[in-house]
């Protein structure tokens, strides 16, 4: 029976995503919620929420609508194929966290009384992240008042009674509610000595009461502190006081990865969400402060958001549904004379993890996809073909499959090929999937053909108990088309439930002609250091590649995306993902890096110093989340000098780094875009002397 | 040595006159520091008395006074409390090295905070380890009548990460000591007492608090236990101060009102709990005080 494999079969809901499908199929105990149901939510329960009918698609709908617009249900030029794009049709919330009165027909609201009034010549850096500490010192000013002008903890304990937010979760707070808790637990006014373990419970920060709630801010390190720091931190006694005035803050606290899901499979709607509510109290707050701009000049104040997170698998072509929805947004925004949303992403840590590969497909190829053993979650590969012409337009249903794939599992007789359609899946035993998909970009007359693989976890302690195979599967692909194809295959990103955890591992790809070191023993990055020409790069193997590890979410001309480098001599992190070999749709998505910024200050050094969990402490962290930070702070100090109307984030911090780096033996475009800039953190003391 | 006894001495002849004097009855300081802590410990520990009701009570009184009066939390609080201490686990990979060492190391942690060298602060170490030693056989019997089974007795899933002390979970030890010593060197610190030191956040309580979180984080305690030995702890350093000197002393109880059966241990908790105003006087003990006046001396 675990070698079973069943006939293709429509999905239950053709715009369910593949991941949200599976997270549910292997969960058949949970049962989907309606947030109208009319029960009530056991804050020690975990739920799968959603509405009746299209109503949660209907209020994110009316949700990325700007603040302010005067019929919030008229649908959004060109963003109606978003819609029909898989968008979820529920979410896991904790029951701690559920807003018992939202209702999905109505938009969120913002309570103005409840708002800051700041001056014109403000810029809001904006972090997404886990784990931000609202009380650090280095989001403050010298008077020890909060920088932060609004945070949204999406998994913080919903207040009871509910304020009249039409939020679907979370609770949320802002500037004078963050001041006056500092004032309840500071010792010797905001200045004085912070209980950190008092101010952040009371703030929904941490929680150690519920199973899903929050910790990090207990620990040593905290991922969201530290990045905010290195956004937009500043040091009270030292900065020029200009700065710390007009330098804001807005924070979003992500769900745990327990709610988010290991993969991300419900990343994309938080993440959306939380940049929509960002933009939105921003609005809100330029309104609030009653201000008002020359002609021809948008509205609002300058944002830069900063999300250190993403996904290896996924179309990384700039259409996928999170680069739809931001596009649409900044679409709206700019068609309401309002500033554009600077949104900077890191390129990723995925270089090395054997996770990308590629097929130039004439006939049939394979390649081993290894699980692991011990591993805690679930696992997903994404396989693409290239953009394939689409000339009459067909529908998602109309297209006919270009290639055939053989799933074969550990220990299973060599499977056949088969093809499935658009929105249609078959099971593999008890504990898989095989999902087969079509994206359309219609103003390419182009779609790609996919097929997602999705296994349960090898190993389960706690629900939900169905269990895959660990070891080597056979993944084959055949081409049907009739011309040469490429194809593309990456395994998704893979996390642990908590963030030093080995539980969660990641599977790889194997293949003989695949080396991780060079001849002298040191790590194989994808180019050699300093680079020669010449040389071209290191890549080993035609098939599995360094090249395209770049991060899903950040492949989009809209967003930048940063890669890292070592400060002390200039070379590229090795852990940091290479960009694609062309891009898949120049017109939506890139190719390569924008930039590089610093994410190690030196080769004993490793990391950039910032905030740690506790205030006045610091920790060293590195990865390209760091380097991402260092790019929005770059972008939001300049911001404070000149933000004119058509600010192009991308150009002003490509012509930056190309600039900036003249350095002979400069590594090429996939690693660092057009070049490697330092950006001067706000540290009183170097590591470097 | 007989041999040399033999070839030395002679045969001498005694003069009374010659006989020592005994010393001063507060100079302690001819003896060695092992012999002198010794004999603090000693006298620390006439001081207390500790009796029960037999029904998961204990008191502990100082000559006629009670200074801390405790009933043990119910199985059903406790229930409650799980949740918590699987929770703090989360925390393990962060504190591991922090909880081997204070499994017999205290004293090491609170020397980061206040200077406590073995020559300029010698009265002091001594002080302190009499107390934490004084402490532990209080804490005893107070475990004893107040037994209380460890979280791995309730849910093997908790798994400590190091082993579970084989008596009772209230009070924790750890608190207790951590929160007399705290107590003790606050008062030589900053002359003022455990309330007042805990009101304001003073490093010793912030060091002494997180010492008691550290046991929840490995497993062994619950939160209510740290708060029982945050009270007692405090309870017993505030006696042990009116012992040496004028000071009054406070009863601190622990009864049903002092923490709901969800709360977690924060300090800030603990200070109300502590009455304001002293109540009583206890006896003065000369060896006590004079060793006290030693510690005092070497913070002035």
């Amino acid at each position: 029976m675990r070698c079973r494999q069943h006939d293709w079969q429509d999905n239950s809901n053709k715009q369910i995503p593949p991941y949200v499908d599976f997270w549910h199929a292997i969960r058949p105990a949970q049962s989907i919620r309606s947030w109208d149901d009319g029960k009530p939510f056991d804050p020690n329960a975990s739920y799968s929420l959603g509405v009746t009918g299209d109503a949660l698609t209907g209020w994110l709908r009316a949700f990325i609508t700007p603040y302010g617009r005067s019929d919030p249900t008229d649908p959004p030029p060109d963003s109606d194929d978003i819609w029909t794009t898989y968008p979820p049709k529920f979410v896991p919330v904790p029951g701690f966290a559920v807003n018992g009165t939202f209702d999905p027909t109505q938009p969120s609201k913002i309570d103005l009384e409840r708002l800051p009034a700041i001056e014109a010549d403000s810029v809001v850096v904006g972090v997404i992240d886990s784990g931000i500490g609202l009380g650090n010192s280095r989001f403050r000013d010298g008077g020890g008042n909060t920088r932060i002008l609004a945070s949204w903890q999406q998994n913080g304990l919903r207040p009871r009674p509910d304020p009249d937010d039409n939020l679907p979760f979370g609770t949320e707070l802002y500037r004078d509610e963050i001041d006056t808790l500092l004032d309840s637990h500071s010792v010797g006014g905001r200045t004085g000595y912070l209980r950190e373990d008092e101010f952040n419970r009371a703030a929904g920060l941490v929680d150690f009461h519920h199973p899903d709630g929050h910790r990090e801010l207990s620990g040593r390190t905290s991922h969201g502190t530290h990045v905010l720091d290195t956004a937009a931190g500043l040091d009270p006694a030292r900065a020029d006081p200009a700065t710390l005035r007009r330098l804001k803050i807005m924070a979003v606290n992500l769900p745990n990865r327990a709610t988010i899901g290991l993969s991300g499979e419900f990343l994309d709607f938080f993440a959306l969400l939380a940049i929509k509510r960002i933009a939105d109290l921003a609005d809100a707050i330029w309104t609030k402060s009653a201000l008002s701009v020359p002609e021809g000049m948008p509205e609002g104040f300058p944002v830069v958001i900063n999300l250190s997170f993403g996904k290896n698998a996924g179309l990384k072509d700039g259409l996928d549904f999170f680069n739809l929805v931001f596009r649409a947004i900044n679409a709206e925004r700019r068609r309401c004379n309002r500033r554009e949303i600077h949104l900077v992403i890191p390129v990723g840590n995925d270089n090395l993890e054997q996770g990308t590969a590629l097929f130039d497909l004439a006939d049939t190829m394979e390649i081993a996809w290894q699980t692991p053993p011990e591993d805690q979650s679930a696992n997903f590969l994404e396989i693409w073909t290239e953009p394939l012409a689409n000339p009459q337009q067909a529908g998602r249903d109309a297209i006919d499959p270009p290639i055939e794939i053989a799933v074969t599992p550990p220990g299973c007789p060599r499977a056949p090929f088969t093809s499935g359609r658009n929105a249609q899946h078959r099971r593999i035993g008890d504990y898989a999937r095989l999902y087969s998909l079509v994206s359309i970009d219609v103003a390419s007359s182009q779609y790609r053909f996919g097929y997602i693989l999705c296994s349960a976890a090898p190993v389960r302690y706690s629900a939900p108990l169905v269990t895959g195979p660990m070891g080597a599967w056979s993944i084959q692909v055949r081409n049907v088309s009739g011309s040469p194809m490429r194809v593309y295959l990456n395994v998704q990103t893979d996390q642990s439930l908590l963030p030093r955890a080995a539980t969660g591992l990641r599977p790889r790809f194997e293949r003989e002609d695949y080396r991780r070191y060079l001849d002298n023993g040191r790590v194989r990055d994808t180019f050699a250091y300093p680079y020669d020409p010449a040389q071209g790069d290191l890549e080993t193997s035609p098939v599995l590649r360094r090249h395209g590890t770049i991060n899903a979410t950040a492949v989009s001309n809209d967003i930048v995306a940063v890669a890292g480098y070592r400060l002390t001599d200039g070379k590229p992190a090795a852990y940091s993902s290479t960009g694609l070999s062309g891009s898949l749709d120049p017109d939506t998505g890139r190719a390569n890096p924008t930039l590089a910024t610093p994410c190690d200050d030196g080769a004993v050094h490793f990391g950039l110093l910032g905030a740690g969990a506790a205030n006045g402490s610091a920790v060293a962290l590195s990865g390209t989340s760091v380097a991402s930070a260092c790019a929005a702070r770059r972008l939001a100090l300049h911001l404070l000098t000149d933000a004119p109307a058509d600010f192009d984030a991308n150009a002003f911090l490509e012509g930056e780094a190309q600039a900036a780096d003249v350095a002979p033996g400069k590594p090429p475009p996939p690693k660092i875009g057009t070049g490697r800039l330092p950006v001067a953190l706000d540290r009183s003391v170097s590591r470097l002397g | 040595m007989t041999i040399t006894q033999e070839a030395i001495a002679g045969q001498p002849v005694f003069d009374p006159n010659t006989l020592p004097y005994p010393p001063e009855p507060t100079d302690a300081s001819y003896l060695d520091g092992t012999w002198r802590t010794g004999m603090l410990t000693s006298a620390l520990a006439g001081l207390f008395k500790v009796a029960s009701d037999g029904a998961g009570k204990a008191s502990v009184t100082v000559g006629r006074h009670t200074v801390f009066a405790a009933t043990r939390p119910t199985p059903e609080f406790i229930k409650h409390q799980l949740q918590l201490v699987r929770n703090y686990a989360d925390l393990r990979i962060d504190r591991s090295a922090e909880i081997l060492v204070q499994m017999s190391d205290l004293l090491s942690f609170f020397g980061a905070i206040a200077f406590l060298d073995s020559r300029k602060r010698e009265a002091t170490l001594e002080f302190l380890s009499a107390v934490q030693t004084v402490t532990t056989l209080v804490e005893a019997q107070v475990k004893y009548w107040c037994w209380v089974g460890r979280p791995i007795e309730l849910a093997p899933e908790i798994q400590p990460i190091i082993q579970t002390p084989c008596h009772s979970s209230f009070p924790s030890g750890h608190a207790t000591e951590a929160f007399a010593i705290a107590a003790v060197l606050h008062r030589l610190m900053a002359d003022s007492d455990a309330r007042h030191g805990i009101e304001n956040a003073a490093m010793p309580f912030r060091l002494a608090h997180r010492i008691a979180v550290n046991r929840t984080v490995a497993g062994v305690h619950y939160p209510v236990d740290s708060m029982g030995g945050a009270l007692l702890g405090c309870a017993i350093a505030e006696a042990i101060v009116a012992a040496a000197s004028e000071e009054k002393v406070r009863e601190v109880t622990f009864g049903d009102t002092v923490m709901a059966e969800t709360d977690d241990f924060l300090l800030s908790a603990v200070a109300p709990h502590l009455p304001k105003r002293p109540l009583r006087a206890v006896a003065n003990e000369p060896i006590v005080e004079s060793l006290w006046q030693a510690a005092q001396a070497e913070w002035q």
